[in-house]
């Protein structure tokens, strides 16, 4: 049985290769390094990818098991011992992550996307501002109910930065306070403004696809017959949770949705009319800018020609009309879900 | 049984060995030199290493059983190595090693719990419960070594809560331990809404600043801007396993364990005390799994109440099973369990030197870790004669 | 003899890793006779029995069944051409209801995909079935689980009389039968004689031999040692058949003085999950005391009660003169009051684990010094013990589960031997171990007794207790119901006590 075993590795190890990436062009390369796995960074793979084939770099383009610092580094330090030319990166925890960071940035040219470390010496951040995004979301629920009512939050966990700053935001923009400094999770009150919050907290579901259904299935029963509620759904997958769950209980119109993120399902009620629009972030411009600003100090680029600001997010409505008091730019729904199929195909 | 004697014996016992601790890490840290750290790293690994060496039961059935592990290492070692240049660079190793470090401290008590015919599935809960208790803690401002010794009594309570439901209750350790993985993650959500972190604490509580550098560069040898400068994880672990090595391999206590493990009645008419050996090994396992929430913080710097150290459970059964440990109970040897944790690190290290492609990523790890049980499989089962005579009758 | 044999085997061998089990083994069976086969131990009557089913294939020699040379590559392939075992360990799927057992394999069902079962005409063969062996039709619904070993044993041979069988073979059948059971058992035997079916019948207990066999085979290390008909069967020819020599003395009484006084005493004693009356019993230093009593007595029950294994509700017990407080094993091992486990493989052994490592387990406290193992101490204590009992082993690392019946015997007792014993209580210390290992077990019981050891000794082998025993008490349902003295010790007394005829 040896030889057997042998035999089995060794077909194992043949078959390895295949499914390598590894190129071995000897071009520059450049990584992208992700926060957990998600549809949202398959979209910024594929700008990544375009991004890499235009600049003429190599890309290598990792996206960790699990949403957690540890299996983050773990691929990190991995990959800086491959002999990477340039990192970016989604910060999970900018607080915590600045001490690694910055010794990052002292070995290789550094920039955060999507999630940022301000102090951590990177060279510059492509991404939106969580907290203003959070009030659009916010200014969203207002114009659904303008008498006020009861607002449910969800969301995949209330730890991240990102998740602080978008909650903030939301609740903010509801009590119709503007104090950003003041992002503190785990503080939740019932009362916001003329906005009640249900559960008085919002609700997580961990990004686990059946939690994220039943948790939305489980507040509807309990607001089925409550006037003005809002469901607001802040990470990609809860929107659509939301909307399939009112679907299976014919309450499509009787509660107001509001979306965060590009999910087709999202994309496809707002068309319908089923939600009221989504703040989305552009996750295919991160992955192509990223790539860019990397292989252009990769090349001995200069620093002054990078971004300073953060990248401005934007609204998603059916109509794509101009709206009384939003500055950002607006979508309209069938368009922008084809934009987005199309730089998918064109990933491929 | 006589309950209030086990706790009173247990709960006298942990504090003992806080205060132990912290004489042990406390002192230390305070006469130290930084510069001395290696006298003491090379001085436990020395040790360590020793004790192992001096256990080392390679007796067939032991040796049988750790072949398999030697070879599934050997091969993805070699394909490391083949893997690129910069693989066995020193800080590549040093990384890999302290990783090895991280996962071992759990594999040992996840081995010692299935070598007494149980199983603790909230291993990986009681990880994040404690790294995020460690870093509340030390937020709030108590000292580090304080923090450490309160976040292990956790981890005998932890244990001491498991065993007695096990033993006194009769109820499946499975489905105890299961509600455990619950529980402990929604007590971390408790205790603490947001991420914590070394750094949030430095900055509430700048004089602590030092203690904490100086604990986390002892037990994870990583200096203040987090480079790894030596993978003392491992060390701490040798130093965990060779006293694992002992008690199983060369006193009462580790025979108590196997013959439980084997035969739990046998053990009883025998005279042992079965359900207070049970408990004691909640306990122990508990209390690696609570420490090794400490070097969990102390590495990444930080813990997220909502996902730090999940799923670690499932890694640390892997890797102790990896190791030469059955899930019947019975079969354990200290050895196997440190060349056990380092299997995975080495696989997940392999997928970036090798730029698997993402969507394999996960598909290739599963398909390896198969192919190595397989053949660990057969590999002893060959060496019992089994498989050879029945293909010989065939032929 | 009538008509042609039903199967022959002729010159059969099965090598086993470092062991050649069976050496060129003869054996014809003949059409409605019952066939013993003896041997100790390690003769090869199991593993011939298991060519014979088909669960062992021969790697020489050939088969002849029904006049046609057969070749099983499994069980059901014996069992479909009409040969069936009865496993010596019981092969009942327990959660599952006897008349399920009855069927397993080869379930009634109506005809359609769905193989939907029908229960009804699998009620009415089980109950024929039940009947045949002496079961209540009742039973059919009853979880297996449920029922006493004995009645466990029936419910499988009533599987393989309803599997049509031409050929039976019956491992150990009586090893846990009651007295009654094992008499229902004998009348099963002589329905199927008379129907035409053959049995090969496997059982140390001699008496059983003589009293139901037409004819004996008797193995020795692994080849035929010669063939014995009905008018030879006496226990001396079995036996010097058997090991090849003569036995000196059976049931050795040399180092056996007169009883001292009382060791143990237990006053009125009741346990969680006993029966409601209170036991009470003396044991004297010196002495055997017989225990008998059919299955389910409770004799078992009360000895673990003593031991600590179970939880004592009132009553006292006394050791010494000195009233002594038992709640868990460990206190009764501290005392001196030894148990050596009625299913030892269950409960008194770790089957896995080398005969050294099962010798130290209780002894550890004694061979190691701040809880670490003395490697010297323990290795003095593996070596002592297995010669003085004469463990059959080529190393102490040998695993227990290996070993005979016998031997396995005899690492239970050497478990305890080293802890120099006050109090010895045996349960069936000789069930499933062979003559030659029996004699020896004897002759140490005999020896510890003259040592002044107090030996309680639980036994169903009449033979045993009648040789052995000092004195017996008897138990019937839950209760001691009578005590005889050596000289009153015969088995019409000890049968009247113990079916409550006497009582």
């Amino acid at each position: 049985m040896r030889p057997f075993a042998l035999v089995a590795f060794a077909s194992l190890l043949a078959a390895l290769p295949a499914c390598t990436g590894k190129s071995g062009t000897g071009k520059v390369k450049v990584a992208v390094v992700t926060n957990c796995t998600d549809p949202f960074w398959t979209i910024c793979e594929a700008g990544a990818k375009q991004s890499a084939k235009d600049n003429d770099v190599e890309l290598v383009f990792r996206q960790p098991a699990k949403l957690e610092v540890a299996s983050q580094m773990e691929i990190v330090e991995a990959l800086l011992k491959t002999g990477i030319k340039g990192l970016a990166i989604s910060v999970i925890n900018p607080k915590e992550q600045t001490p690694d960071l910055t010794r990052i940035a002292s070995q290789v040219n550094l920039l955060t996307m999507d999630n940022d470390a301000e102090k951590s010496g990177r060279l510059c951040y492509i991404g939106i501002d969580n907290y203003e995004a959070g009030k659009e979301v916010g200014r969203m629920v207002k114009r659904a109910l303008p008498e006020g009512g009861t607002v449910a939050i969800f969301i995949g966990e209330t730890t991240s930065h990102n998740a602080h700053g978008r909650i903030a935001g939301v609740l903010d923009e509801l009590e119709g306070k503007d104090n950003r400094a003041d992002i503190t999770a785990g503080k939740y009150r019932e009362q916001y403004g003329k906005f009640k919050l249900h559960r008085k907290e919002p609700i997580t579901d961990s990004t686990e696809p059946d939690k994220v259904l039943n948790n939305a299935s489980d507040a509807l029963e309990q607001l089925k017959n409550t006037p003005n509620v809002a469901m607001v759904g802040l990470y990609n997958s809860n929107p659509k949770g939301i909307l399939e769950s009112a679907r299976s209980k014919s309450l499509v119109g009787k509660i107001k949705i509001v979306g965060f993120d590009e999910n087709p399902v999202t994309l496809e009620g707002i068309d319908k009319g089923e939600i009221e629009g989504t703040v989305v972030q552009d996750p295919y411009n991160y992955g192509y800018e990223s790539v860019k600003w990397l292989a252009h100090m990769a090349k001995g680029g200069d620093k002054k020609a990078l971004p300073t600001k953060a990248t401005q997010h934007r609204l998603v409505t059916k109509t794509g009309e101009k709206v009384a008091g939003v500055e950002v730019p607006i979508y309209k729904a069938s368009e922008y879900a084809k934009k987005i199929r199309d730089s998918l195909e064109a990933g491929k | 049984m006589n309950g209030s004697v086990i706790f009173g014996g247990f709960f006298a016992g942990s504090a003992a060995v806080v205060l132990a601790l912290w004489l042990a890490l406390d002192l230390p840290l305070r006469l130290l030199p930084l510069g001395n750290r290696y006298q003491l790293w090379f001085a436990s690994l020395a040790f360590s290493l020793a004790l192992l060496a001096y256990t080392l039961e390679l007796s067939r059935r032991n040796l049988v059983r750790l072949v398999g592990v030697v070879v599934l290492l050997a091969v993805l070692i070699g394909t490391l190595a083949a893997s690129s240049e910069t693989a066995f660079d020193r800080s590549n190793i040093f990384e890999l090693l302290s990783r090895q470090g991280a996962l071992g401290v759990i594999t040992i008590g996840a081995a010692l719990i299935i070598l007494t015919g149980g199983i603790d599935l909230s291993i990986g809960s009681v990880v994040g419960l404690s790294a995020v208790a460690f870093g509340t803690l030390m937020e709030s401002g108590v000292s580090p070594v304080a923090s450490l010794g309160l976040v292990l009594a956790l981890g005998v309570a932890v244990g001491l809560t498991n065993g007695l439901l096990v033993t006194q209750l009769r109820l499946q350790a499975f489905l105890v331990t299961l509600c455990g993985m619950f529980v402990f993650r929604g007590f971390a959500r408790e205790i603490n809404k947001k991420q914590t972190g070394l750094v949030l604490a430095k900055e509430n509580h700048p004089e602590m600043a030092e203690s904490i550098d100086g604990l986390r560069a002892l037990l994870v040898g990583k200096t203040e801007n987090g480079a790894l400068e030596f993978p003392a994880m491992l060390v701490v672990m040798l130093l965990f396993a060779s006293i694992v090595a002992v008690i199983l391999h060369k006193s009462a206590h580790g025979r108590y364990w196997f013959a439980i493990g084997y035969n739990d009645r046998a053990a009883r008419y025998a005279g042992i005390g079965v359900e207070r050996q049970r408990i004691a090994v909640f306990v122990i396992g508990s209390t690696l799994a609570a420490f090794a929430g400490v070097l969990l913080l102390l590495n990444t710097g930080t813990a997220d109440p909502t996902n730090a150290g999940g799923s670690l459970e499932l890694y640390a059964i892997t890797a102790a099973v990896l190791g030469g440990v059955s899930l019947k109970g019975g079969e354990c040897t200290a050895i196997g369990l440190v060349l056990g944790a380092l299997v995975q690190p080495v696989i997940n290290n392999l997928m970036t030197f090798l730029e698997i492609r993402q969507s394999a990523e996960p598909w290739v790890i599963g398909l390896i870790l198969l192919l190595g049980t397989i053949a660990d499989e057969l590999i002893r089962r060959d060496a019992f004669g089994s498989i050879r005579r029945y293909f010989l009758r065939r032929a | 003899m009538p008509g042609e044999p039903l199967l022959v085997a002729r010159n059969i061998r099965k090598q086993f890793p470092g062991v050649l089990a069976l050496d060129g083994v003869n054996a014809t069976v003949r059409p409605g006779e019952v066939l013993a086969l003896v041997g100790e131990n390690g003769a090869g009557k199991s593993t011939l029995m298991k060519i014979l089913a088909g669960i062992y294939q021969p790697d020489g020699g050939e088969i002849e069944f029904l006049g046609r040379p057969v070749r099983f590559n499994g069980p059901l392939a014996a069992m479909r051409a009409g040969i069936s075992l009865i496993h010596q360990e019981l092969n009942l799927a327990e959660n599952l209801s006897v008349q399920d057992n009855l069927f397993l394999g080869r379930e009634t069902t109506f005809a359609g995909p769905l193989k939907l079962l029908n229960n009804r005409d699998a009620g009415r063969i089980g109950a024929g079935l039940l009947q045949r062996v002496g079961l209540p039709v009742s039973f059919l619904s009853k979880p297996v689980g449920d029922l006493p070993p004995g009645q466990k044993q029936l419910v499988e041979i009533a599987r393989a009389l309803g599997l049509d069988a031409k050929l039976l073979i019956m491992d150990e059948p009586t090893s846990s039968l009651t007295q009654t059971e094992t008499d229902r058992l004998y009348e099963v035997i002589a329905d199927l004689k008379a129907g035409g079916v053959s049995v090969v019948y496997i059982s140390h207990r001699l008496a059983e031999i003589r009293r139901c066999a037409d004819r004996a085979i008797v193995l020795r290390d692994g080849r035929n040692a010669g063939e014995l008909a009905k008018a030879e069967l006496t226990h001396a020819n079995i036996v010097r058949m058997m090991i090849g020599r003569d036995l000196k003395q059976f049931f050795p009484r040399h180092h056996r003085k007169p009883a001292g006084g009382t060791v143990l005493e237990i006053e009125g004693l009741t346990f969680r999950g006993g029966p409601k009356y209170p036991a009470s019993l003396r044991l004297r230093a010196g002495e055997v005391l017989g225990m008998a009593g059919l299955v389910g007595a409770g004799r078992t029950e009360l000895s673990e009660a003593v031991f600590g294994l179970r939880a004592i509700t009132s009553g006292r017990i006394l050791l010494g003169g000195q009233p002594i407080c038992i709640r868990k094993p460990a206190d009764a091992i501290r005392a001196g009051i030894l148990l050596a486990p009625e299913d030892r493989r269950m409960n008194g052994l770790v089957l896995e684990d080398g005969i050294g490592a099962n010798l130290s387990l209780p002894n550890l406290d004694r061979i190691s010094r701040f809880d670490m193992v003395d490697a010297n101490a323990e290795r003095t204590l593996h070596a002592d013990t297995i010669a003085r009992l004469a463990i059959k082993t080529p190393n102490a690392a040998q695993a227990v589960g290996l070993l005979s019946g016998g031997n396995q015997q005899k690492v239970v007792f050497g478990k305890w031997l080293a802890r120099g014993p006050k109090v010895l209580i045996l349960d069936e210390p000789t069930r499933g171990v062979d003559v030659g290992a029996k004699t020896e077990i004897y002759a140490l019981i005999d020896e510890l007794a003259g040592r002044g050891v107090a030996v309680w000794m639980i036994t169903s082998d009449m033979e045993e207790l009648l040789g052995m025993s000092d004195r017996a008490v008897v138990m019937h349902d839950g209760r001691i119901v009578g005590e005889l003295e050596r000289n009153e010790l015969t088995e019409e007394a000890v049968m009247n006590l113990a079916t409550g005829v006497g009582a």
